[in-house]
Formats: C-alpha cells, structure tokens, sequence
C-alpha cells in the first residue's frame, strides 16, 4: 500500500515535471517569436522598407506582442503557478511517506 | 567692384556657368565662343589662360546642371547606384519577410503541438494518481489556454497572409523597376 503510494506520488511529482517543460517551453519560444517579430520589425525600419507597407508591418507586430505576453501571462500565473503548488504538496506527501520528514 | 576682381583674377567661372545653364534652358546648342563676348578685353592679354579655362569649365558644368535640371537627374553615376541600392534592398526586405514568415509557422506548429500534449497531459492526470479535485480546475484553465492559443493560431494566419501580400507587391516594384 505504502509502495503504490509512493509510486502514486512518484507519478504525479513525474506529471508536473513533463507538463512544466512543455509549458516553460512554449512560454520561451513566445518570448522569442515575440523579440523576433520586434527586431524583424525595428531592421525592415532602419533599411528603409516601403513607407507605405511598414505600417501594416508595425500594427501586426503590436498585436502580436499583445496577444504573445496575455498567454506567457497566463500561462505563468495560471498553469505553472498552479503546477508548482501542486508539486510542492507532492514533494511534502512523498517526503512524509518516505519517512524524511 | 566685383568686374575689376574678375579682371584681375580672371575668374570667369560665374559667368560660364550662368551662360551654360541659360543656353540649356533655352535648349540652344552649345556656344563656347560666348566666352568672347563675355570676357573683358583687358583679359586678352592679362591673365587670359585662367579667364579661357575657368568660363570654359563652368559653361560646361552649367549646361550639364540645366540638362539635369530639366529631366530631374542630379548625378548620373549616382542615380544607377540608388537604383541598383534600391533594388538590392528590396531583395533583402523580400528575404527578410521569408524568413521571418518561416519563424511564425514554426510558433505556430509549435503552439498546435503544446496545446495537444497539454491536453493528453491533463486527460492522463486521473492515471497518474491525481484526485479529481486537483483535475478540474487545471481542465478549465486549460479552455481559457486553448482559446487564447487559437486567437494566437488565427492572427498567425493573418500575419501569415498579409506578410504574403506584402512579399508580392515589392516582388511587383522589384519587377517593374527591372523593366524600366
């Protein structure tokens, strides 16, 4: 009984790991689509690109970023934050069941 | 005042030029032979090689600027390096635009692929040992991400679409300036 606990908690502690990766891995490739889509941005202005497509260029970029930190945002204070608690209460249940607490 | 200087100096670079730019706007042939009328007599025999030269040069000069003038070319050598510049720099904003298309469908694949093994992730949460308890409320969570990764997902493929639009249309000028 002890053991499937053990091995229970083990998976879960598992779970939150993998999930955490997935999560903090989409969160980095936003972060740098997101620098991307700024210097891509910030090069096409400085090497003179048409006055009259920049624009677009340039609105689309702001609503990028906009919609690219709501979802690293939410991501953060939503899913990893509710994760990590869930870890750590995982953490203290294994400790405790193996006798280290 | 400014004649006895020209005299002294045989400086007639002004009116060389002032004669060159008139006869071009006139659209007379060139007339060197101006020079005589212009020059002072004095100068046939005082500094008269520095008087010959200076009209000389600048009546060129002058008729060259009014030709330029006239159909709005400032440097000849300059305009073919602006035009090929121009052109170079269209190629680069058009690679540019590639390869930054590239990166928004690599997000986008990528968003696509978290956002299903989140899914699978928290289908497999009750397996995995986890009470219900801790399962609901990471499942609604879980709608508000999807629905913010689709909003993601739909801009990108406007991005997408637009970057397409705006690819064509230098491809277009790059085009039309070949032509020309």
């Amino acid at each position: 009984m002890e053991n499937n606990n053990t091995q229970s908690l083990a998976n879960q502690l598992g779970w939150c790991r993998t999930s955490k990766d997935y999560l903090i891995g989409l969160s980095n490739k936003l972060h740098s689509v997101s620098s991307e889509y700024q210097s891509t941005v910030d090069d096409l202005r400085n090497r003179g690109y048409m006055a009259d497509l920049l624009p677009q260029i340039e609105e689309m970029n702001r609503e990028f970023q906009e919609l690219s930190s709501d979802l690293i945002g939410h991501i953060e204070k939503e899913h990893l934050a509710y994760i990590e608690k869930q870890s750590v209460g995982i953490r203290g249940a294994l400790e405790k069941v193996m006798g280290m607490k | 005042m400014a004649d006895i200087y020209k005299v002294y100096s045989g400086d007639y670079s002004k009116d060389g030029y002032d004669q060159g730019i008139d006869d071009r706007k006139e659209n007379r042939p060139k007339n060197k032979f101006k020079f005589f009328k212009a020059v002072n007599p004095i100068n046939y025999v005082w500094a008269f090689n520095n008087s010959y030269d200076s009209f000389m040069k600048n009546y060129d000069k002058g008729y060259l600027d009014g030709q330029r003038v006239k159909h709005q070319i400032y440097s000849s050598s300059n305009q073919t390096k602006g035009a090929s510049m121009q052109k170079d720099s269209y190629a680069n904003h058009i690679s540019m635009l590639e390869n930054f298309k590239e990166s928004l469908q690599g997000l986008k694949r990528e968003i696509k692929l978290v956002k299903e093994q989140y899914k699978r992730q928290i289908d497999a949460m009750e397996s995995a040992g986890f009470m219900e308890e801790t399962v609901a409320p990471l499942r609604n969570k879980y709608q508000t991400f999807s629905s913010k990764i689709d909003k993601i997902d739909k801009h990108l493929a406007q991005h997408d679409q637009k970057i397409e639009i705006q690819k064509e249309a230098l491809n277009a000028i790059r085009a039309t300036a070949r032509i020309n």
